[in-house]
């Protein structure tokens, strides 16, 4: 999969927009260094010359597939890895050597790793007591605490007594009660099941802005990052390959292998015939032709990857009225209608052999059923929305 | 009625499960420890078997007569030696388990803490010495302790000592013996509980703050509770009536209740007072097993 390739500015005005929600709530820029970070194990490199500034009281996500290294460099952070090569300044301190007990972030592991024979109040207030926390204070610190993640009555109870999404936030409390000034949040949300995923990330987003901590999430679930974070730093095999607000990373993305990895992606080989400005002709599979706009100079005959987002398609009944010439407008048959409630996902068969998915908002409440499998229809798409990499 | 039928027939197949432990049970464990208990009643005669019976038939009136003797458990009180070898068994079954769970604890920990791997092969070094007899092994450590054996040449080879040092026929040759001996029984079920243990409770100790001696007192050792006991109990009520590693390391350093009651049984062929001996240790014993029962299931709610 080709790694480089040129990035498309599809709308222009994402970058500015995320900078300045950013500089509203954020503070110091570089709170968190690393620089050019290494770890190997044995002959395996886990995470190869990893450069990234994380600011303070920002939500930052490792995006990545297991094994991709972002795990592990969260776990150098927290000084449970040595540092093969490079640096991490945490606040202005360099993080190698320093015992994890002596690191002012806390962690919340993906297992919870609640102490099971601590009731809820002793897990919690564990952390403090090792601090040499006053008994008295560690009693209301502990205690508010509980409050604010709701769990007040369940302060007896051993995490055994416990539902997950109350574990989950057992271990949220016992982190969040010493007061860290980073966060690191492995697989967060992991362990719950959909309805308990979206509540607990409100809560989690609550809680961050209350407390103004910084967030560090590792995460595989792009929906996941996409919901929570500011910033996305998406890893491959060990390497940061893009970071950027989620809005950049979805809408622009610098390589093919983001714009597949973040969301569902319509892919076509071709073969540029033309390009006058902005405005390119790419032919792609079977003779098609796609209207692609875009800002990057490619030669006549080079080979490219054409790709468009399944939202940004639409569909039409086949004598519908025809498409205005910026937009791609292209004839075929529907094989598949997934209704889904909010949205509906159709497969297209284009005349040209190649099969695109489609995403529809179900803007209007209807039980007409417009398009059914088998429907000769026609797939559009606007030029701008159609992405072009070097092959 | 199927449902009924069902249910019947479920409780039959769990009985057909259980019975063989049970059967086992009643044959080789309860059926034998009630002819002890007989024979405890009974009074030592010449004769073969060498007590006498406990039912008469007194064909005159036409009765049986049962005898219950409980001379044999005063004898028990009156003479000093038999409290002073329940006593001295205790003591070094305490001790002895001290020191395994000294010694083992350590060892377990390093075990289930190595290397996925690796693991296998130390367990079998840990088990290796049961392949051979425990007879073996126990003249072996003859060898090594005694006055021209590889301890005291070695130390004198160094010119650490002048003289041989006296080890064998002491409670120390003793403590070795019998730690020598059941190490293992402390070492596996401890093993088995601290390889259980998740890793990730020790990172989060050590996240919130909690230095590497602090994580082990406050996780680590209260989390194999259970391995600390089980593997304390293997160790505890065998060496409360170990016979063979005293009896041929200990000389008369160490008054044990399993020697009393080989003379009880073989020398003195008193069989009477060996059972009551008997009974009253298992009676003893059967204090820590409660203990340890009742541990078992306050741990279950």
């Amino acid at each position: 999969m080709p790694a480089s390739g040129p990035a498309f500015p599809v709308l222009g005005d994402t970058m500015e927009d995320a900078a300045q929600q950013a500089d509203v709530k954020l503070g110091q820029p570089d709170f968190i260094q690393f620089k050019d970070v290494t770890k190997k194990f044995g002959d395996f490199t886990a995470v190869q010359n990893v450069s990234l500034d994380i600011r303070e009281g920002e939500i930052f996500c490792l995006l990545g597939g297991s094994g991709s290294g972002k795990s592990t460099l969260l776990r150098m952070l927290a000084g449970f890895e040595t540092i093969t090569d490079g640096r991490i300044i945490l606040d202005g301190e360099d993080v190698a050597g320093v015992p994890p007990e002596r690191l002012p972030l806390n962690m919340m592991f993906q297992s919870y790793a609640l102490f099971p024979h601590m009731s809820v109040e002793r897990n919690v207030g564990y952390g403090l007591r090792r601090d040499g926390v006053p008994k008295a204070e560690i009693a209301t610190r502990v205690a508010e605490t509980l409050e604010l993640v709701k769990l007040t009555d369940f302060a007896k109870r051993k995490p055994s007594q416990l539902s997950g999404g109350q574990r989950q936030r057992v271990a949220l409390a016992r982190c969040i009660v010493k007061k860290p000034k980073v966060l690191l949040l492995d697989e967060p949300l992991g362990a719950l099941d959909k309805k308990l995923r979206e509540e607990t990330q409100q809560e989690l987003l609550n809680i961050q802005r209350t407390l103004g901590l910084t967030f560090i999430i590792v995460t595989h679930d792009q929906e996941e990052a996409m919901t929570m974070a500011d910033r996305i730093g998406v890893m491959n095999l060990g390497q940061i390959v893009q970071v950027g607000p989620p809005r950049e990373l979805y809408e622009q993305p610098n390589s093919l292998f983001i714009a597949d990895f973040v969301g569902a992606l319509n892919r076509f080989d071709g073969v540029v015939t033309s390009q006058v400005g902005e405005n390119a002709q790419v032919r792609v599979q079977n003779g098609m032709t796609l209207k692609i706009l875009s800002p990057y100079e490619f030669n006549e005959g080079e080979r490219v990857k054409v790709t468009a987002r399944p939202e940004k398609l639409s569909v039409f009944p086949a004598d519908s009225n025809e498409a205005p010439t910026a937009r791609n407008a292209l004839q075929g048959q529907v094989t598949f209608v997934g209704y889904m409630g909010d949205q509906t996902d159709y497969r297209v068969m284009l005349d040209g052999g190649v099969e695109v998915k489609i995403t529809e908002q179900n803007h209007h409440m209807s039980t007409k059923i417009a398009i059914r499998t088998g429907d000769k229809v026609r797939v559009d798409w606007p030029a701008r929305s159609t992405a072009l990499y070097s092959a | 009625m199927t449902a009924l039928l069902r249910k019947s027939r479920d409780r039959l197949g769990r009985g057909f499960v259980l019975l063989p432990p049970f059967l086992w049970m009643f044959l080789f464990f309860l059926v034998p420890f009630l002819f002890v208990l007989k024979i405890s009643f009974s009074e030592a005669i010449i004769a073969s078997p060498p007590f006498a019976p406990l039912f008469e038939y007194d064909p005159d009136e036409g009765v049986v007569r049962a005898v219950l003797r409980f001379f044999n458990y005063g004898y028990l009180i009156d003479d000093d030696l038999y409290l002073r070898a329940y006593l001295n068994s205790l003591k070094v079954a305490a001790v002895s388990t001290v020191i395994c769970l000294l010694i083992g604890y350590p060892m377990a920990l390093a075990i289930a803490r190595s290397p996925k791997a690796r693991q296998p092969l130390l367990l079998v070094l840990i088990m290796l010495p049961f392949w051979t007899s425990l007879l073996i092994r126990v003249y072996a450590w003859i060898g090594i302790l005694r006055q021209d054996g590889v301890v005291n040449n070695i130390l004198m080879g160094l010119g650490v000592i002048d003289e041989p040092l006296v080890l064998l026929q002491t409670v120390f040759a003793t403590y070795v013996g019998i730690v020598y001996a059941y190490l293992p029984f402390m070492i596996l079920p401890l093993y088995a509980v601290l390889e259980k243990q998740d890793t990730s409770l020790l990172e989060a100790a050590r996240d919130l703050g909690a230095r590497p001696i602090v994580t082990f007192m406050s996780v680590t050792l209260p989390l194999s509770t259970t391995g600390i006991i089980a593997g304390s109990m293997l160790v505890f009520i065998p060496v409360v009536g170990e016979f063979v590693i005293p009896a041929l390391l200990s000389g008369n350093s160490t008054l044990m209740i399993g020697k009393v009651l080989w003379t009880e049984f073989f020398s003195n062929r008193d069989w009477p007072v060996a059972s009551a001996v008997a009974i009253v240790m298992l009676v003893v014993l059967l204090i820590p097993i409660m203990i340890f029962q009742n541990q078992q299931s306050k741990e279950r709610n």
